[in-house]
């Protein structure tokens, strides 16, 4: 019982600490990368933190890079971002 | 069992609640490199990673891409991607959508 207790405690940590520490820019990035989503539901996303037409239009040319990407490119990008949450350097963080 | 059942609750609280959008600093650091740094700089930021290379190049690609947007869209892109943070934490639990 003793045991299981020390396990229990040091694994919840590291599992909970696992990933950016932000799921804002988590999700952020996955509908960044997500070829379903469109310009216009991605601009509306972030409107409440992108109002300016400035910031809506600089919003579209970041998505459009993605939406210009192969499914390959694009199931490579989200591979290296799981890769870097998961990473020690984010896991102990 | 008693004792075991409440450090196990308060541990969960503690660990896993999620008191403000803190990133990760070197995520941080990386996606700031994304958007600002020189390609080859960037790539070698990403080998601390030891991630297969069609995975890195795939970054790289995309960011050949967002290399051509002006350095001020940038620049709003990384303020965004802040603002984005500190929203989290302002707002009651924080639904963007």
């Amino acid at each position: 019982m003793k045991l299981l207790t020390v396990l229990v405690l040091a694994a919840l940590p590291l599992y909970c600490s696992a990933g950016s520490g932000c799921s804002f820019l988590e999700e952020v990035v996955s509908k960044t990368i997500n070829p379903k989503v469109s310009i216009p539901e991605y601009q509306h996303f972030l409107e409440p933190v992108a109002s300016t037409p400035e910031e809506q239009e600089v919003l579209a040319d970041a998505k459009e890079c993605f939406l210009n990407q192969s499914n390959e490119t694009l199931t490579n990008f989200e591979k290296m971002m799981q890769i870097m949450y998961s990473s020690n350097f984010c896991v102990l963080h | 069992m008693r004792l075991f059942l409440s450090v196990l609750l308060v541990t969960l609280a503690l660990c896993c609640y999620e008191a403000n959008a803190i990133v990760c600093p070197d995520i941080a650091k990386d996606f700031e490199g994304f958007l600002w740094e020189d390609k080859t700089a960037f790539e070698l930021s990403l080998q601390k990673y030891r991630a297969p290379p069609e995975n890195v190049q795939a970054v790289l690609d995309v960011k050949t891409c967002i290399d051509n947007i002006s350095a001020e869209g940038r620049s709003q892109l990384v303020a965004i991607l802040g603002h984005g943070g500190h929203r989290v934490e302002d707002e009651t639990r924080g639904e963007l959508r």
